[in-house]
């Protein structure tokens, strides 16, 4: 890992923090744990990933009041399974990466969604088709500006 | 080598959601446990951030209209102190008990605007002020929620706006009564309250007050909850539900006063007709 994939990915961290706890600025703030997930899972590994994915979603899960373990679960799933893709396809072009970021995101919303408390989960409709889908575009937008402070490689260790 | 590490990989991802499905399906109060620590430790600075910006935009933007509740209130509060010695004399002439006098402490609202998170919020004070879980959170212009989660110095609750929300509520004149429970709207921009269960033959129109009922033992009575905003269905002409307008929109709060004593014990020795009476500390 390099220190500037490091610093990288404790800036995102704490500016989600900053955006979500701190200033609560709500659907106007990217979802950054998504995006720091992703891309250790690009840069570091499926493993890595998912541990980050794990600890952030834990993070996310103590602000809330119910389903807690589900972001831990959405993300800690995406985290791993986003680093495997990323070394099978060996790809790193922008598309391919927007692609990995929006579906990344829109498959974290859906597995948070599974396994969340059924009888607290908004209506699929709302929560998937049109917040899940919109919140994707806007992570992949924010990982692609985020990506381009990074040296191109899909891999660093 | 390389496949030995992939294996590895693939076991720590593995491992990694396999715990977090545990931690899903923990009992509730390891999860509260786990809440807590992760709150006071990762998350306090962010916390209490948020607490200091909305105190400091509080102050900064809220003088003015302070000043004029302040001002509002002296008429009414003159008027007050009358209409208690009246009752007073009038409860002595009947021989009845007093009425029970309601405990409120003031405390900065911490609003979360996290996506599954939108409708909890943070109270900056717990145990130490006498905050009790299931006390209801309220402000000038009515209910606002129900704290869920005592700590020493902090509380949890949810707005109204939350699916677990309940309050039973009735008409100023208790002509009509019903459970309020939140209306989901597109996109949480259309939030609303519904309340169910009411008479088929109390019906009620648009504009009409609703203040809770006390019923229940949670909520103190006489608490504005909203007021009608129409008809929503009726249930075979046993029952109608009707579409409220909440009295108090979350976004807009960012000072609220909790009760301090169990609702229970408050609605034990009160009586179920609006009373008002409290103190704020």
């Amino acid at each position: 890992m390099t220190v500037r994939l490091a610093f990288l990915l404790v800036a995102l961290v704490v500016l989600h923090l900053m955006a979500n706890v701190a200033l609560p600025l709500g659907a106007l703030a990217p979802d950054l744990f998504t995006v720091t997930v992703l891309t250790a899972s690009q840069r570091l590994g499926g493993a890595w990933g998912a541990a980050l994915g794990f600890i952030l979603g834990l993070a996310e899960d103590s602000i809330s009041l119910t389903s807690f373990g589900a972001s831990a679960f959405a993300l800690a799933m995406v985290g791993g399974v986003a680093g495997r893709l990323a070394e099978v396809l060996k790809a790193d072009s922008s598309a391919f990466r927007f692609a990995l970021f929006a579906v990344g995101k829109w498959s974290r919303d859906l597995l948070a969604w599974l396994v969340s408390d059924a009888a607290t989960r908004p209506p699929v409709g709302d929560a998937l088709l049109i917040e899940a889908t919109l919140a994707a575009l806007y992570a992949a937008t924010v990982g692609i500006a985020v990506g381009a402070f990074l040296s191109p490689g899909p891999r660093t260790t | 080598m390389r496949r030995q590490g992939r294996k590895r990989e693939l076991l720590v991802a593995a491992v990694a959601c396999l715990v977090a499905l545990v931690v899903v399906n923990l009992p509730p109060q390891v999860q509260s446990a786990a809440r807590h620590l992760i709150r006071e430790t990762a998350l306090r600075p962010f916390l209490e951030l948020n607490g200091a910006i909305a105190t400091a935009r509080d102050r900064a933007f809220g003088f003015d209209a302070a000043r004029q509740r302040l001002d509002s209130l002296v008429l009414p509060a003159m008027a007050h102190r009358r209409l208690v010695q009246e009752n007073r004399e009038l409860r002595g002439l009947l021989g009845l008990a007093d009425r029970h006098r309601h405990r409120a402490v003031g405390a900065t609202v911490i609003r979360l605007g996290r996506r599954g998170s939108e409708s909890v919020f943070h109270l900056d004070i717990g145990l130490a002020s006498g905050v009790t879980p299931f006390a209801a959170v309220i402000t000038e212009d009515g209910l606002l929620g129900q704290v869920q989660e005592v700590f020493g110095d902090y509380s949890v609750g949810h707005y109204w706006s939350h699916p677990d929300f309940r309050v039973a509520a009735m008409t100023p004149d208790a002509r009509a009564h019903g459970i309020v429970e939140a209306a989901r709207g597109a996109l949480r921009e259309q939030d609303r309250l519904v309340i169910r269960g009411t008479a088929f033959l109390s019906e009620l129109d648009p504009g009409d007050e609703l203040v809770t009922s006390g019923r229940g033992g949670t909520f103190p009575a006489g608490i504005r909850v909203g007021s009608i905003d129409g008809p929503a269905e009726e249930s075979a002409g046993w029952s109608r539900s009707y579409y409220v307008v909440p009295a108090v929109h979350p976004g807009l709060v960012a000072h609220a006063l909790a009760y301090t004593e169990s609702g229970a014990a408050a609605v034990a020795t009160s009586s179920p007709s609006p009373d008002g009476e409290g103190e704020a500390r």
